[in-house]
């Protein structure tokens, strides 16, 4: 960015009609992010090293990544010198102390700000973005609204509307192609981003990835709306960060969900599960003719499940339970060897498909053969390496909140999440709750989330080798539709009454009497509320006996259970619910990303001998990267720092011919700079004759590198 | 007596396969296996070559495209894909064809170590290969192997850094190491080694890695795999290893057992007599493969390398070039021995009783020769291999019973109308089957074992 539009720049910021929107926006931030930085360094606590501290930089920043210390402060605020304090921020309660806790619109009485002015933290369309405007010369064209009604569609309509989408923002997106199929079709991405000097492909890039579990086909449409509602209004993208979406990053696995043939989001890869030397011999099939395939009920002595005090849902077994069952998908012995549906169709889920958390389930062919085996992975995986990935949203699953990395158990005392990451992503969470009023524990491991281990997930590689805050976003769950607090009375769980929505259920599973039954547990409970109490009820196959065929004469057994577009999608008519409201979080994160400002403290010179001090504030409301995250420059050379070491920011001074250092280090690891954090002096001490350039030169894992030449 | 037992014309022989097979004159170079080591009898030496100096890579692709052009019958060369530099990288494929598959056998992966001490020892592997070849015609060892099983060896996976090692070493300089250590780019432990400064983003990210991965993902016959490395020192003592798995313990055994041959420059451990590697070769053959896997060091125990050198760049891996046949040696032998320790499957036809009408009781013995397992219980859990299957033709199966050596009585095996599932067998021991069929007097029945990595064995017999 040149010195014209940095003035142009000033100009905009300096107008008056700067709305007070960025400023709740910055104090959210501001509220949510500076625990860390309370607990251990002071906020622009001037350094008792700091000799002459400077307001303004004494070179004008120059190179790659300059509008980090080019950006003003917010209109009706001075810019912030060291040791100055800025305006009192909104009173935003830190983070829960109690993380388990869950957090809501509802869950806070106390909370002193009032809850709208925080839902309307992020700025509206037409309003610039908090300290990061896309404005001056660079302001974005206008650009034409998509009409994108939240649908379920097939691969082709996704691939029309990534073009569309696209090619309505020329100047701001760019379609292209992940990877190719094995039949050739390509999976489609875009990439978009305000208009800025540092190319999209150098920025923090934010990725969204939809579906990439092979099931939530809302979690693809979840991505498109985020796009389009980011690209409706361009003013609001941050210029420093850039936007990659991939809606249908499993488009095999998608398109089989799609037709509702797909019951664990595995791609189309063929795969001998059961080893007997066929593939995809015996998958599930439609016993009764009724045009779906639901599950199924064995009884067995040996069954891993029982019926619970709900006559639709089961229970894991207890010595003692009767009857007990086999719980597999409807379908016959198709290749009659005694098991059912073992060799399906289909092979991989390629959110399982990454190398983090695999050890415990290698075998389990849903990961693959390797660690990134997928086409399509692999590709996500070298895009991601090839840009600066600082965050990674995945938008899938069906908890209905956002889920931190942490798909399985680690070996020994290992954690995935640091404690100090584990803070970040806390705070992530009450965002998350505060902006799309959802109920959410502020930080929720993948696992919790699930309600099962996710082995080899891609949101855990994402955090852990790239050092990217990844979370997963689910938009469906079974509290989308239903308000946390409110009282929903289900007669069906209390005692004695139970399993009165199908009389033919009681009697078909051969329960007498459920008063000795356990309950069922807490997924099934809240589904079964969302049931009843919001879907009035339907869109739960009773359990019905069923003959199993030839040869299985005398075994009971029973299908039923969720139809389509229940529990595993949303149906058609809560499609659009599930789906909106994200490009506030996204935008939210999006403009909190670190941006750097240097600052040089002091520059002296006596005779050949230069005495150089300065710090590094990071301007954005993030830290500048995960604790035990690769740094940037690691990254570049596809290798990684240790989960122990602190992550950290850094300056680095770069010597013209002629310079030479005489005391201090090349590169000074600054330590972990939070958001707003000004970082500890560094200091050197060169030989310089008149005349020579220096360039220092900040940079951070989540941030664009800032250079400053120095002519001492 | 209940009923009157009478052996089958064709029985009472057990009728390994591969052994049937493998004698065809077309097929089996060799006029007449030789019946006893004879080092003074004329080897099969179609091909000289020079192991006076060190291969580049070049060289060593032309020299294995050499070999299987003098030796078709026993050895094919092909490209398992290429590094990221655009070489070939190169497996030799060694086994008379005839008989059993050769992607069928019990294999032996021999690979030069992913590690800097591997790169060092492509000479030694070729040598190995060369050897092997001329030595058909007077070493029963050799015969065996390339009848009954497969040998694959790859001599470098690595080449581009080996080129730059070589280059160095003319100039008298140390060779810059590669950004990502091959040996830590394997998925098996790969995130304990998150933070190591030569590790890569994901598991598998270069090629050579992943090109060896597929490679054994398509050959789930090797039972076993040796690394094959240089030091200049002997290595560092073995770590004890008292307790472990059965799996563990068997494949300790093993090695003990090949040890107490003693070479004077050529060592062999198994994974589990060293640290954990997180992200090596070997942990994954292991872990996700199932594999038993071993590390052949041969020593030259002198490093010629500066005190002050070896301090900044390590000890010396290469051997002198007058060493390489001295090492090459030793190494060949552990290499036969470990493939003869491979596991080897018969089936023996023990009786044949008539119950009642068109019923027969058929009695058998599944054995494992080898010094390892069939397969290990690792392979089963990562889902690597099938069990072992009996096949029956010629006659229906009514029941099928398996009695171990230590158990006193049958038990029950679940059997399909012609299949029965057999269990694995470990280290030199053997079962009892016996099978109830169903089947019209004198009619002919075969009975074929298929094991994962133990090979094959058939049984034909009579019903009478």
């Amino acid at each position: 960015m040149g010195k014209r539009s940095v003035r142009t720049a000033w100009k905009k910021w300096d107008g008056a009609d700067q709305p007070r929107r960025s400023w709740l926006q910055a104090g959210l931030w501001l509220g949510l992010f500076a625990g860390a930085a309370a607990s251990g360094r002071a906020q622009e606590t001037p350094s008792p090293l700091v000799e002459t501290p400077s307001k303004e930089p004494l070179q004008e920043p120059v190179g790659e990544g300059s509008q980090g210390a080019q950006q003003p402060p917010p209109a009706d605020r001075p810019e912030l010198g060291a040791g100055e304090q800025g305006p009192p921020a909104p009173a935003i309660p830190p983070a829960s102390t109690s993380p388990d806790q869950p957090v809501g619109p509802e869950s806070k009485p106390n909370d002193p700000t009032p809850i709208h002015t925080l839902l309307a933290a992020p700025p509206a369309a037409g309003s610039p973005a908090a300290g990061s405007p896309a404005g001056g010369a660079n302001a974005p064209p206008p650009v034409r609204a998509v009409a994108l009604q939240p649908a379920y569609r097939p691969l082709a309509d996704v691939a029309v509307w990534v073009d569309r989408l696209a090619s309505s923002s020329p100047a701001l997106a760019r379609a292209f192609h992940l990877a190719t199929l094995a039949d050739g079709r390509a999976v489609p991405a875009m990439e978009f981003g305000a208009p800025g000097d540092v190319p999209r492909e150098r920025r923090p890039t934010v990725f969204l990835i939809g579906g990439l579990d092979g099931l939530s086909l809302e979690g693809g449409e979840a991505v498109l709306q985020v796009a389009r509602d980011l690209l409706a209004a361009p003013e609001r993208l941050p210029a420093h960060v850039t936007f990659v979406a991939v809606p249908w990053a499993s488009p095999e696995a998608l398109e089989e969900a799609l037709l509702g043939r797909n019951f664990d989001g595995r791609n189309a890869r063929a795969i001998d599960e059961d080893r007997d030397g066929l593939i995809d011999e015996d998958p599930p099939d439609d016993l009764d003719g009724d045009g779906l395939v639901l599950d199924m009920l064995i009884e067995d002595p040996r069954g891993d499940y029982a019926r619970s005090s709900d006559a639709r849902f089961l229970v894991r077994a207890q010595p003692g339970d009767h009857p007990r069952f086999h719980l597999v998908k409807e379908g016959r012995d198709d290749d009659g060897d005694n098991r059912f549906n073992e060799d399906a169709k289909g092979g991989v889920v390629l959110d399982l498909n990454f190398p983090v958390g695999r050890t415990a389930a290698i075998g389990d062919v849903r990961l693959g053969s390797y660690p990134l085996s997928e086409g399509v992975t692999r590709a996500l995986a070298d895009l991601a390496l090839a840009r600066p990935c600082s965050v990674a949203l995945f938008f899938q699953g069906r908890h209905g909140g956002i889920a931190a990395p942490g798909g399985v158990e680690l070996a020994g005392s290992q954690a995935l999440v640091s404690s100090a990451d584990r803070e970040v992503y806390a705070r992530v969470g009450e965002l998350f709750a505060k902006v799309t009023g959802r109920a959410q524990t502020p930080f929720l491991e993948l696992r919790a989330a699930r309600g099962e281990t996710r082995p080899g997930a891609a949101l855990d590689w994402f955090h852990a080798a790239l050092g990217a805050l990844s979370v997963e976003i689910s938009p469906w769950g079974p509290m989308v539709e239903g308000r946390p607090g409110v009282a929903l009375r289900d007669a069906r769980f209390e005692r004695g009454q139970g399993g009165s929505v199908s009389g033919a259920g009681e009697v078909g599973l051969g329960m007498n009497s459920l008063a000795s039954a356990r309950p069922p547990g807490d997924w099934d409970r809240q589904w079964a509320q969302w049931l009843d109490n919001v879907h009035g009820g339907l869109g739960f196959s009773t359990w019905r006996p069923v003959e199993l065929g030839p040869g299985m004469q005398g075994r009971r057994a029973f299908i039923g259970g969720w139809e389509p577009r229940t529990r595993f999608n949303p149906p058609d008519a809560s499609l659009e619910q599930s789906v909106r409201g994200f490009d506030a979080f996204v935008l939210s994160l999006a403009t909190a990303m670190p941006r750097l400002e240097l600052r040089v403290v002091s520059l002296e010179r006596r005779g050949e001998v230069v005495h150089v001090r300065a710090q590094v504030k990071n301007l954005g409301y993030l830290p500048a990267g995960l604790e035990g995250a690769a740094t940037k420059a690691e990254r570049g050379s596809k290798t990684l720092a240790t989960g122990k070491q602190t992550h950290a920011a850094a300056l680095e001074l770069e010597l013209a011919s002629g310079a030479d250092l005489i005391a201090g280090e090349q590169r000074v690891d600054l330590g972990r700079l939070a958001g707003q954090e000004l970082s500890r002096d560094a200091a050197w001490v060169l030989f310089a004759p008149p005349g020579s350039v220096v360039t220092l030169k900040a940079s951070a894992a989540w941030a664009v590198d800032v250079r400053q030449e120095l002519r001492p | 007596m209940r009923k009157a037992l009478r052996l089958a014309c064709l029985g009472l022989t057990l009728v390994p396969l591969l052994a049937a097979s493998a004698r065809s004159q077309d097929q089996n170079p060799v006029d007449k296996e030789p019946a006893a080591r004879d080092l003074t009898a004329v080897p099969v030496q179609r091909i000289a070559l020079d192991f006076r100096h060190y291969y580049t890579q070049a060289q060593l692709a032309q020299a294995l495209t050499d070999l299987a052009t003098a030796y078709p019958e026993a050895l094919r060369v092909e490209s398992l894909g290429k590094s990221r530099q655009g070489s070939d990288i190169l497996v030799a494929t060694l086994g008379w064809t005839g008989g059993l598959d050769l992607a069928s056998r019990p294999a032996l992966l021999l690979i030069s170590s992913p590690g800097e001490s591997g790169r060092a020892s492509a000479e030694l592997a070729l040598f190995c290969l060369h050897e092997l070849l001329r030595d058909q015609s007077r070493d029963p060892a050799v015969a065996r192997l390339l009848k009954e099983r497969t040998l694959y060896v790859i001599a470098c996976l690595d080449p581009d850094q080996r080129g730059l090692d070589l280059e160095a070493r003319q100039k008298g300089t140390a060779s810059q190491a590669r950004a990502v250590d091959l040996d830590h780019d394997f998925p098996a432990l790969w995130e304990e080694g998150l933070g190591l400064t030569d590790q890569s983003a994901y598991p598998l990210f270069e090629p050579e890695s992943r090109a060896l991965c597929e490679f054994l993902l398509t050959r789930p016959a090797i039972a076993a795999v040796a690394c094959l490395s240089v030091l200049a020192a002997p290595a560092s003592p073995r770590e004890p290893a008292l307790e472990g798995t059965p799996d563990q313990l068997a494949q300790n055994e093993a090695a003990a057992s090949l040890r107490s041959r003693v070479l004077a420059h050529c060592d062999l451990r198994t994974l589990f007599e060293q640290g954990r590697r997180p992200g090596s070769l070997l942990e994954y053959v292991w872990r996700e493969r199932g594999a038993f896997a071993f590390e052949l060091t041969a020593a030259h125990g002198q490093d010629r390398t500066p005190a002050l050198e070896r301090a900044a760049f390590g000890e010396d891996h290469w051997p002198s070039v007058n060493d390489i046949e001295v090492l090459g040696r030793d190494v060949l032998r552990r290499t036969l021995d470990l493939a003869e320790s491979l596991p080897q499957v018969t089936l023996t036809l023990h009786a044949l009783t008539r119950l009642k009408g068109d019923q027969w009781q058929v009695d058998l013995k599944f054995t494992n020769s080898g010094v390892l397992p069939t397969a290990s219980s690792v392979a089963h859990l990562v889902g690597a291999v099938s069990w072992p299957r009996l096949e029956i033709a010629g006659a229906e199966l009514v029941a099928a019973a398996v009695k171990h050596h230590s158990a006193t009585s049958f038990s029950v095996e679940h059997a399909g109308a012609r299949v029965v599932a057999l269990p694995e067998l470990g280290q030199r021991s053997q079962v009892d089957l016996r099978l109830v069929v169903a089947g019209a007097s004198r009619s002919g029945v075969v009975l074929t074992l298929t094991t994962a990595r133990a090979g094959r064995a058939e049984v034909k017999l009579i019903l009478e």
